[in-house]
């Protein structure tokens, strides 16, 4: 029995947007913490 | 059948991957020069001021988990062992997710606190912090040594730099950044490393699914290496869970995890180590991704440990491959950096400062982490300049040692009835099970057997020696210990 089609595509596709959004999310926490001047 | 670019041997030219490395140094170097100007405490040297917030503590917990392994072993990873390979690999997430919860109990518990082996001494005495400090050390220097050692390789694979003067590099840029700049440095460049891999990993992943699509990938998988997309792998199934093991006792015992829980403002390290896990999750699944394309776009592997940086070369071109080599070396900097400073943090709190008769200024711990960082970035490179290959996979005996340390971790963590006997017990023979199920058996049972055998001394010796500790004397000064024990 193998991993079906619709597994390699959520695995990829969500992984590749997972990465995406993590990138974007550091940015986003970095902007709010220099908000609130709470980086360091 | 794609051709991949290659310079010879390589996939970059000498002269550019000398370029490349030139300039990343000049970039950390600098970074830590101008972050140390924070760093004159010791609290800021060793914890950053613990004031860390939430972006840099994710962006920390990210690069730092990210080593070399990551972006190189994952495709070889899923070249080897199929899908199962991949979700393999991202089961170490699980490690991150598991130290959230904990991170806020141990900033709770230990305000001032500055390392795990810390903590084992306060809460079982030299009994549990012994065999802690030992497995600690050996971990950290084979981890070390290791990366020092994949670092020069992987220059010399990527770009034809000889191994001995990349693994120097990388080893001597990493060395001074963390000098100057201690955990405010580390912290900072593992901010820009973890925004380099990521977005390096989706471009590399986007330029693939543009080339060719999964229900090919899928398709030439089938026909031609099925196994890779069988649910039924034994071998994978097995190290899925020993590397999911193996990640618990990682994190779990390791002062690079806990000098950054003190590291981080109070609050936020639980919410840093569940987004960090979250957004490491899928880095290994993406680079695993390059290994399972190989096949579809036709690209012959020799050597399965590059197929990563083959695929990416071979679609993106020059782009790709220094792509690549950038993401490499910020995932070697990003681990070799967190393992200098909170390694040197041990040799300052558990070795040195035990060992003076007299408590010692923050000058002269600062100066003493100093020294400790080129001490300790002397002796990985010692070790690693004979270029051993067997000197590599030693660090896969540090297994069921980390394994062994799970419980007397959490049990010390929660449980008021957890005993120094019980800690002692567990860590040791939990250790010496996993390493002979790691020669009797093989490398895929070690954690999984070190794990479990310390798991059961640690239950069962603790139904005979219970302890009744009073977690309030965990945030005492070591003013106030000293007047507690004198009365």
């Amino acid at each position: 029995m193998n991993f079906p089609l619709w597994f390699l595509q959520l695995m990829v596709i969500g992984g590749t947007a997972l990465c995406a959004i993590g990138s974007l999310a550091l940015i986003a926490f970095l902007i709010l913490d220099k908000k609130d001047n709470q980086i360091w | 059948m794609l051709t991949p670019l290659m310079f010879g041997q390589t996939i970059l030219s000498a002269p550019m991957g000398y370029t490349l490395l030139a300039l990343f140094s000049v970039l950390w170097i600098s970074l830590g020069v101008w972050w140390g100007r924070k760093a004159k405490s010791y609290d800021g040297f060793a914890v950053a001021g613990r004031n860390v917030g939430l972006a840099l503590g994710t962006a920390t917990a990210v690069a730092t988990w990210i080593t070399s392994n990551t972006t190189m072993l994952a495709p070889q990873f899923a070249l080897q062992l199929g899908i199962w390979g991949a979700l393999a690999y991202s089961t170490a997430s699980f490690g991150l997710f598991a130290f959230a919860p904990m991170s806020g109990r141990i900033r709770k518990l230990m305000p001032q606190g500055y390392t795990a082996v810390e903590f084992m001494r306060r809460r079982y005495g030299q009994l549990g912090s012994i065999p802690f400090l030992v497995i600690s050390l050996f971990y950290s220097l084979t981890w070390l040594v290791s990366m020092s050692m994949a670092g020069g390789k992987l220059l010399n694979v990527l770009s034809g730099i000889p191994y001995e003067i990349g693994m120097s590099v990388v080893v001597g840029v990493c060395v001074l950044y963390t000098l100057f700049g201690g955990m405010y440095a580390v912290i900072g460049t593992d901010f820009i490393q973890s925004l380099i891999i990521l977005i390096g990993l989706v471009v590399v992943a986007v330029a693939v699914m543009l080339q060719v699509d999964l229900a090919t990938v899928h398709a030439s998988l089938e026909a031609e290496r099925p196994m890779l997309l069988s649910i039924m792998f034994p071998a994978a199934l097995m190290a899925l869970f020993n590397n999911m093991l193996f990640g618990f006792g990682e994190i779990f015992h390791s002062n690079v995890w806990w000098s950054r829980a003190f590291a981080m403002r109070e609050g936020v390290g639980p919410k840093a180590y569940a987004l960090g896990g979250l957004i490491w999750l899928p880095v290994p699944l993406v680079a695993g991704f390059l290994g399972l394309a190989a096949p579809a776009l036709g690209i012959g592997i020799s050597q399965p440990d590059t197929v990563g940086p083959l695929v990416a070369a071979t679609l993106l071109g020059t782009g790709g491959a220094i792509l690549v080599f950038v993401v490499v070396f910020c995932s070697l900097a990003s681990s070799i950096d967190s393992l200098l400073a909170a390694t040197s943090d041990l040799i300052v709190n558990d070795i040195a400062e035990p060992l003076l008769t007299m408590q010692s200024s923050d000058a002269e711990r600062r100066r003493m982490s100093s020294v400790a960082i080129i001490g300790i970035g002397g002796l990985a490179w010692c070790f690693a300049i004979p270029n051993y290959g067997t000197l590599a996979t030693v660090l896969f005996f540090a297994g069921p040692m980390v394994g062994s340390c799970i419980w007397p971790i959490l049990g010390g963590l929660y449980f008021r009835s957890a005993s120094p006997v019980s800690a002692c017990l567990s860590m040791v023979l939990g250790s010496v099970a996993g390493l002979v199920a790691y020669f009797q058996i093989g490398w895929f049972t070690a954690s999984l057997v070190g794990a479990a055998v310390s798991g059961i001394v640690f239950l069962v010796t603790n139904i005979f020696a219970k302890d009744a500790f009073e977690f309030a004397t965990l945030s005492q000064t070591l003013d106030e210990q000293q007047e507690a024990t004198a009365t």
